[in-house]
């Protein structure tokens, strides 16, 4: 479903990401983890079509991104860290102007939004997204990606903003897509998340991929927390030192 | 991916028409700015003519005229021409000087010729429009002597014409052979010639900037275009949407802009009494539609350098920076044509921007050429197809994601 060989990204002289390879299967809940800075929404940006690699390849559902892109984001989900929605649109206008960009057919959305509206309590369509708090905006684009129902989904932070009743029904969904055959990338500086959803997570710090296996393959082979292999392999584990210094 | 594109320019139109400083600055703002302004100034300029007609005038006299009957001549033909009251005992400079109501005249005799020096304080209206007054006056005494003076001689003053001029207009005004309504039309067409390609050049480009910059550069800084980049349509689309948009607001923005003017010249020609000016032009059903043309041309151009421009910045303030200098040439060039008739050498019609003015204007005074405006379609046509080309490149690659808040 989602394959990277070598990606590779620079700005100048700074290498964000080093040449790092991604293996994610259909149905796989896939965890994406690294401390600020590691490269993960620069990875997302490029696995998404949004950024082109410096170097490597991506192949997203057997297509390659360079000779493919816009069938490929026809079929992909992607929600940002950051809910920016054009502030005079309303939330139902929002909604209205992606389903005329793929191309959807207006009454099963309407169907699939007003599901999607129940479950994440969202009555405030016709308010301005400029209106809105940050939670609102994320609900709101969340539902933009989990109408279509893509066959992959990328999720930066998918929960920062949500309540803790959206972030569960959220949680709840992507793994009940993913049973169904989607497959979910997914960020999350929240190590609960991943260890409950992802079926795999790969750790990534300064550029580099610096673990990869499933939760429990990692527990085993560290016989730590997976907070406490987090800290360790991203060496922020001199907390105490900080602390004590403060 | 027009489809796209109109979905794109949608949504455009629909984030700007919900912010109600856009509508007011972009729909009402143009219908009433001219129509007040050039309202007042024709209400303001009524009312000093009145003022200055109504106005009760002194004139201050030092006469060395001998006969008293030609000093009464002389008042006579003042009293015909205004209010005049006479003070027949000198120059009161002091109060001339103050009083803007007042004027001198002094007046003798050189010979047979009577000599006048009118004294008036030219920073004053009044005192300025009643020295005009006293000139009308004499100049009338002056016609009635001649002819006082020929008539003792048996020469009838009408028949010392030899030369008799009479008008024949021809041109786009004077099609239904009426002289003087064509004389009218001809000078409504001038008239329209300088303001509109002016004010369309202008309004044009200043109504694509604001929008433009904000829904290129303005978007990067929102962060709201990488919602775009991630979904289901082709950057050519978004760049094609976006210029779509601009050339639509822009249009939108100079008609309104257009009507308003239009409106208010009426409005002032009404008040001061020259309402009878033809507010209609005789360009033909051929004539509206080049003019809609180069109206597009000039629309699309802008929009294609605005949008291309807005999309290489990498925040509002430069790409404000890189486009005010740009604004300002196309400023100078309505300027330093404002006043040039149409038909130009060939050259003109080949530098854009200019080559629309003179389009416009050729329109207008019917000098239109077929070689002359192809060739302004031609160059602007490229031009606009290489903005949207560059555009799509720029958002085909990353600049189109670089941002900077500085």
């Amino acid at each position: 479903m989602i394959r990277a060989v070598g990606l590779t990204k620079k700005f100048g002289d700074f290498i964000a990401v080093d040449g790092i390879n991604l293996n994610v299967n259909q149905g796989e809940v896939f965890g994406f983890l690294g401390p600020n800075g590691a490269g993960k929404t620069t990875t997302i940006k490029m696995l998404t079509g949004t950024l082109k690699p410096t170097a490597g390849s991506i192949e997203i559902l057997g297509m390659d991104m360079k000779n493919y892109p816009i069938e490929i984001k026809r079929r992909i989900g992607v929600a940002p860290d950051e809910p920016r929605i054009y502030e005079h649109l309303k939330g139902y206008e929002f909604l209205e102007f992606i389903i005329s960009i793929y191309k959807l057919d207006k009454t099963e959305m309407k169907v699939k939004i007003e599901e999607l509206c129940d479950a994440f309590e969202v009555d405030y369509l016709d308010k301005l997204a400029g209106e809105m708090s940050h939670g609102m905006r994320q609900k709101l684009m969340l539902i933009s990606v989990l109408m279509r129902k893509p066959e992959v989904l990328f999720m930066d932070e998918p929960t920062v903003g949500l309540d803790a009743k959206s972030a569960k029904i959220l949680k709840e969904l992507l793994m009940k897509y993913a049973r169904e055959g989607t497959t979910v990338f997914m960020t999350t500086h929240i190590l609960e998340i991943a260890e409950k959803m992802c079926d795999r997570i790969a750790i990534i710090n300064k550029g580099q991929i610096i673990a990869e296996a499933s939760v429990s393959e990692l527990k085993e082979k560290y016989r730590a927390s997976l907070e406490d292999i987090f800290l360790s392999l991203t060496a922020t584990n001199d907390i105490k030192d900080i602390v004590d210094s403060l | 991916m027009l489809k796209d594109a109109l979905i794109i320019m949608g949504k455009e139109l629909k984030n700007i028409f919900r912010d109600k400083r856009t509508i007011f600055s972009t729909i009402i703002l143009p219908v009433v700015l001219f129509p007040v302004m050039f309202g007042i100034i024709g209400l303001i300029t009524k009312a000093n003519e009145e003022a200055k007609a109504k106005a009760e005038y002194t004139v201050y006299i030092e006469s060395t005229l001998s006969q008293p009957d030609e000093l009464t001549k002389v008042i006579d033909e003042i009293h015909k021409v205004g209010n005049f009251g006479i003070v027949n005992d000198g120059i009161n400079e002091k109060a001339i000087e103050s009083n803007s109501t007042a004027v001198g005249l002094k007046i003798g005799k050189n010979g047979d010729i009577f000599v006048a020096t009118v004294i008036y304080n030219s920073v004053k209206e009044k005192s300025t429009y009643a020295a005009q007054k006293i000139r009308e006056a004499l100049m009338n005494l002056n016609s009635e002597l001649v002819s006082a003076e020929l008539l003792s001689r048996g020469i009838n003053p009408e028949e010392l014409n030899f030369v008799q001029v009479n008008d024949m207009v021809v041109g786009v005004s004077a099609e239904n052979g009426n002289v003087e309504e064509a004389k009218a039309k001809g000078q409504f067409t001038q008239i329209l010639a300088v303001l509109v390609p002016y004010f369309l050049l202008i309004y044009i480009f200043a109504g694509s900037m604001g929008l433009g910059i904000d829904t290129t550069a303005g978007e990067k800084e929102r962060g709201s275009l990488s919602i775009l980049l991630v979904n289901q349509v082709s950057r050519t689309s978004i760049a094609l949407g976006k210029m779509l948009y601009l050339m639509l607001m822009s249009v939108l923005t100079s008609v309104l802009n257009l009507v308003g003017l239009v409106i208010g010249l009426y409005l002032e020609m009404s008040f001061l009494g020259e309402a009878n000016m033809p507010f209609s032009i005789e360009i033909g059903a051929a004539g509206y539609v080049l003019l809609f043309i180069t109206v597009i041309l000039l629309a699309l151009l802008s929009s294609g350098i605005i949008t291309l421009i807005g999309s290489l910045a990498r925040s509002v303030k430069e790409a404000t920076g890189y486009i005010t200098p740009i604004y300002m040439i196309v400023l100078l060039f309505g300027i330093s044509t404002m006043q040039s008739e149409g038909s130009k050498a060939f050259y003109y019609y080949a530098a854009p921007f200019i080559n629309i003015i003179f389009g416009m204007k050729d329109i207008f005074m019917g000098t239109f050429s077929v070689a002359n405006f192809l060739t302004m379609f031609i160059v602007n046509s490229a031009l606009v197809v290489l903005f949207v080309y560059l555009t799509a490149k720029i958002f085909n690659s990353e600049k189109v994601l670089e941002v900077t808040t500085e």
